[in-house]
């Protein structure tokens, strides 16, 4: 079956799913990969469908259908829901896109904005706690049993008519399966993000801006069988463009990142870059 | 009898004009709101706020931070309830101008309170010229037209700084 056939009935479910419903909310910043502090008002909902490629020798594809929930305008829930069109043997471990997990995980997580403040009219400066929780949909990764894990991250940023900015970090820990076990996940985010004064139209006209995305992540060794894996642990750097363009209840948004340093010895680490299109939709 | 008919029309209409004044609270409003950056975030708060009962028409505007609502003759809704579907939203609500029907009362000497329909009362903080001066009659219904302070505590009577006075005949 083609990668087409596979794609086409899942984003025409996704599809018939945003245009199914009819009432409005806030969504989030923009970035793809990177940590930001995305906030929905409260009772608000919002949804994103994203097409997702990883390369090593060859492309992984993956879909991922992600929910947006706002308990109160500090505190969100999340859901994000992996479809894996085609996989890779050997996938490198890591977090695709810091706010929506990894490969083959089905991710829950909980946002908390817990200090904000308005320095003037159209800025914000404001700092969010993540804390989530994931379950594999495949048995084996890299031929390593999966388990699940929990993940805690922390960002602070600022958000304004002209200027983006977040720096966060977070830590996420797989837990063991069958004497199994893959390798922990830190990582750092930097984002900055620039709306061109040609953009900077009143609602409800279009609204566009660029971002610069960079992603540090150290991973720890895999164990199988109780055994660490040698060689499997290291540090990779990833940067890259994304673009975001919102208009009335849609948003349109994708990235490359490219690795900039890596110190893998392991070859299945290695990635030649991320790719990501992301499709929003304000309820 | 085309006179008599055209001046009974008439006087029904401004009649329903008067009395639907008489009954409204908050005419006009516009609160400066911080917090807003894109469209998304105008788009979540003009409709929070359009669905609120007694709400006309909302305007949001980004480069401006400010949110323009118009509300109809018979609702009950509050500068407050307003204000907190701001917060709800995620955003600040600053100081607001407001357009207000009501009835003036003078309490403890020489303060002057606009009472509403609703529990929202105002103290009214005049601006080069004294209340009774503009008002002739305390009986009488006027509309107020006012700002607010950029900072406001959570008092039971919100100041509100008066641009003009207007009695309601009728």
């Amino acid at each position: 079956m083609t990668l087409w056939r596979k794609i086409f009935p899942i984003l025409l479910v996704t599809g018939l799913n945003l245009l199914s419903t009819g009432a409005f909310a806030q969504g989030g910043h923009g970035p793809v990969f990177t940590l930001a502090t995305p906030t929905l008002g409260q009772g608000e909902l919002s949804f994103d469908a994203m097409v997702m490629s990883v390369r090593q020798d060859q492309n992984a594809w993956m879909i991922r259908q992600n929910w947006h929930y706002g308990i109160t305008e500090d505190i969100q829930f999340n859901l994000s829901i992996p479809t894996p069109l085609r996989k890779t043997a050997q996938p490198p471990q890591g977090r695709l896109g810091t706010l929506m997990g990894t490969y083959g995980d089905f991710e829950a997580s909980g946002l908390f904005r817990f200090f904000k403040t308005y320095p003037g009219g159209g800025k914000r400066f404001e700092s969010t706690l993540l804390v989530s929780g994931t379950m594999p949909t495949e048995k084996r990764r890299r031929g390593i049993q999966v388990g699940p894990s929990v993940n805690g991250a922390v960002v602070s940023g600022y958000a304004s008519r002209t200027i983006y900015g977040w720096l966060g970090g977070g830590y996420q820990y797989y837990g063991s399966s069958g004497g199994d076990q893959l390798g922990d996940i830190t990582y750092l985010t930097a984002v900055f993000g620039y709306r061109p004064p040609i953009f900077q139209h009143d609602y409800p006209k279009p609204d566009w801006r660029i971002f610069i995305e960079c992603v540090t992540e150290w991973v720890g060794n895999d164990y199988l069988d109780n055994h660490r894996v040698d060689g499997t642990e290291g540090r990779r750097t990833l940067i890259g463009p994304t673009l975001l363009g919102l208009y009335g209840k849609w948003g349109l948004s994708g990235g490359i990142l490219f690795p900039l340093d890596s110190d893998f010895r392991a070859n299945n680490q290695q990635e030649d870059y991320r790719l990501s299109l992301v499709i929003s939709y304000w309820f | 009898m085309k006179y008599l008919l055209s001046t009974l029309v008439s006087a029904v209409f401004l009649f329903g004009i008067f009395s639907s004044q008489t009954e409204a609270q908050i005419i006009e409003l516009r609160q400066t709101v911080y917090g807003m950056d894109c469209a998304p975030c105008a788009h979540g708060l003009a409709n929070r706020i359009s669905n609120m009962e007694g709400v006309e028409s909302v305007s949001v505007s980004l480069n401006n931070s400010l949110l323009e609502v118009t509300f109809n003759a018979e609702n009950d809704l509050t500068l407050r309830e307003i204000q907190k579907s701001v917060e709800d939203s995620g955003f600040q609500p600053k100081e607001a101008e407001l357009k207000i029907t009501g009835f003036i009362k003078k309490e403890n000497g020489n303060t002057f309170v606009l009472e509403t329909q609703t529990d929202e009362e105002y103290i009214l903080i005049p601006n080069d010229q004294e209340i009774e001066a503009l008002v002739n009659d305390l009986t009488q219904q006027v509309v107020v037209t006012g700002k607010t302070n950029e900072e406001e505590e959570e008092e039971s009577e919100i100041p509100l700084i008066i641009e003009s006075i207007e009695n309601i005949k009728g």
